[in-house]
């Protein structure tokens, strides 16, 4: 990078950190740290809500794969403005007026206190891997486009993040949250609008966009019932719907944030903000691929985006393979350019036969592009200890490297980094809540003072921070990153929410009912994943279904009451 | 037959809280339908 955007990125990453740790007040008690005394107000707690979920695994990830596979990940996200009214009527309601710090401590004064401690281990097992996840996202790629020590990246995305997270509590978190939001969607129209002025100028947005759907990439609805499909309209309406339950209504990370805003109401409405923002957004992220891949159809793109394995291809013994695949690729890629370019003037003649054969020949240009590519992708694989390679996140940050100005990619570098931090920063106050809220002073010290655990608060942030830093190496061997964060939380979310369903919706519930009913779903979870092809969401629908059925039969055994049902 | 006595209107934070989620749920047909339109439109 220029020394400039160098500049631009530290000199942000100061300011942001700094104004965040400013705006921090009252945070020497631990209901400021943690709660902030109650005092955020809804927009800033709903934007935080956004924020946290926004990580730099969005930023990088699903706008490579809005260019791969254009818009059809937005099926994910149908059901989450369900989600939010159902949680809005049901659990903020109990979270907010029981005064809890944590979802789990709720779980206590309805069932026992095993339940609440295994739910929480549960959380913090599954959210520390997944910081890890999100922290590797960024490290990896970033060192490997921009030449950085890996291990030096990661820190350079946590370390921000532990300081404000460690000395600022929860209203630090908030309003830096805040600030990167405004930063990311200012980075997102940047890059469609640099996107769109790399077009040809006689090609129009609605060109562009026709472009795109000739080769599929528009499509966003598959009405197939296949319970093996990862992203169906189904999938992204039932299976889905369990997941933000769970991942919004149980999740500390999550629910931490509204518990932070003034009234239930406004806890409400800080959550009803994702219902309306959610969808737009994650659109915009994925229309950005879409148009960074129309720009990539008139001008040449790399044969693979990831320019370190490209290095390693043209270094070892595959080079001949490679050279040989790269004179194969020009050729297919001025052949789509020409069919492309015919699709405009075959659309403005409005006759259907000659827009038929311009969108077919767009499509086998199409074709024979992404044959090559995944040919080369294989030689990658075969020549390397790399057997999941896939360069779909390299396509976003190596379009920033080349396309933008100096100044603006400090800036969008900034912005991927610090997607990651305030996830990461988040996350990491959630952890530290539950450890010393649900263990420490739950089992450890119970009646020490307000200083102490403060005091123990902070040392926890750091320790979690290292943690991450660890997890996110390990965690980039695992594939395709959004769906590692997916995974791990998939285990446990369907059955944790189970046992809240539990809690609040069936009186009859007694705690060794709602504790072997989470033991069972776990169980039931684990099989599916290992034994069936059903996709990675419907587990959380089996994980809700099987903890209530079981749960609800132990109980009409197990007569003895739970603390709230006498 | 006595006259029954008209309910008085539900007003108040639950009743805004309310309409919020009808809006909710407009909003989130509309964003559907927009979706499914370019869809259609496109293809």
């Amino acid at each position: 990078m220029h020394p400039i955007d160098w500049a631009v990125l530290l000199a942000f990453m100061g300011w942001i950190v700094y104004d965040g740790l400013k705006r921090t007040k009252d945070s020497h008690e631990i209901e400021g740290y943690f709660l902030a005394n109650r005092s955020i107000p809804w927009w800033a707690a709903g934007i935080s809500v956004m924020a946290t979920q926004l990580s730099a695994i969005t930023m990088i990830g699903t706008t490579g794969q809005g260019y791969n596979d254009g818009l059809r990940f937005i099926q994910f996200y149908f059901a989450l403005p369900l989600a939010m009214i159902v949680l809005s009527v049901t659990l903020v309601p109990f979270f907010y007026n029981s005064g809890v710090y944590t979802a789990y401590e709720y779980l206590e004064r309805r069932f026992d206190g095993k339940t609440r401690s295994f739910t929480s281990l549960l959380f913090l097992i599954s959210r520390g891997m997944s910081c890890g996840a999100v922290v590797s996202a960024p490290a990896v790629v970033l060192s490997l486009v921009l030449g950085w020590d890996v291990t030096a990246t990661a820190l350079l995305i946590t370390m921000p993040a532990v300081v404000y997270t460690m000395f600022g509590g929860v209203q630090a978190v908030t309003w830096t949250d805040v600030k990167i939001m405004v930063l990311i969607v200012a980075g997102l129209f940047a890059l469609i609008i640099t996107a769109i002025l790399g077009w040809p100028s006689d090609v129009g947005l609605a060109d562009g966009l026709s472009i795109a759907a000739a080769t599929g990439r528009l499509r966003t609805f598959d009405f197939s019932f296949d319970l093996t499909n990862q992203y169906t309209f189904w999938s992204g309406t039932i299976a889905a719907l369990f997941l933000f339950c769970s991942y919004f209504g149980t999740d500390q990370s999550q629910v931490q944030r509204y518990l932070t805003a003034r009234s239930v109401d406004e806890a409400r409405r800080s959550l009803l903000m994702s219902a309306y923002w959610k969808i737009p957004l994650q659109v915009l992220v994925l229309l950005l691929g879409v148009l960074v891949f129309v720009f990539y159809v008139f001008n040449p793109p790399p044969m693979l985006f990831s320019p370190a394995h490209v290095e390693r291809l043209k270094a070892g013994p595959a080079a001949p393979a490679y050279e040989d695949l790269q004179v194969e690729f020009d050729a297919a890629f001025q052949a789509r350019r020409i069919a492309a370019a015919a699709l405009a003037p075959a659309r403005d003649s409005g006759d259907a036969a000659s827009l038929a054969t311009a969108k077919a020949a767009m499509r086998d240009g199409e074709a024979k592009l992404q044959s090559v590519r995944n040919r080369a992708r294989e030689l990658v694989r075969s020549s390397s200890d790399e057997g999941a390679f896939t360069d779909v996140n390299y396509i976003i940050p190596r379009f920033i490297l080349t396309q933008l100005p100096v100044g603006l990619i400090g800036l969008l570098i900034l912005a991927i980094i610090m997607a990651a931090t305030d996830t990461i920063a988040g996350e990491l106050n959630s952890l530290s809540t539950a450890t010393v809220i649900d263990f420490y002073k739950r089992r450890l010290r119970p009646t020490a003072s307000d200083a102490h655990y403060l005091t123990v608060s902070k040392i926890a942030t750091g320790l979690w921070g290292l943690f991450a830093c660890a997890v996110a190496v390990w965690a980039a061997d695992l594939g395709s990153l959004i769906e590692v964060v997916n995974r791990f939380g998939s285990f446990f979310y369907g059955s944790i929410l189970g046992v809240f369903i539990l809690a609040v919706a069936v009186p009859r519930a007694t705690a060794n009912g709602a504790f072997f009913g989470l033991l069972a779903g776990m169980a039931s979870v684990a099989w599916v994943a290992f034994y069936t092809r059903i996709a990675f969401l419907w587990h959380n629908v089996v994980g809700a279904v099987v903890v209530v059925l079981v749960a609800v039969l132990i109980s009409l055994v197990d007569r003895r009451p739970s603390p709230r049902q006498t | 037959m006595p006259a029954m006595a008209a309910s008085p209107p539900v007003t108040g934070p639950v009743h805004d809280i309310r309409r919020s989620y009808v809006r909710v749920i407009v909003v989130w047909v509309l964003q559907l339908l927009g979706l499914f339109a370019l869809h259609v439109y496109f293809s």
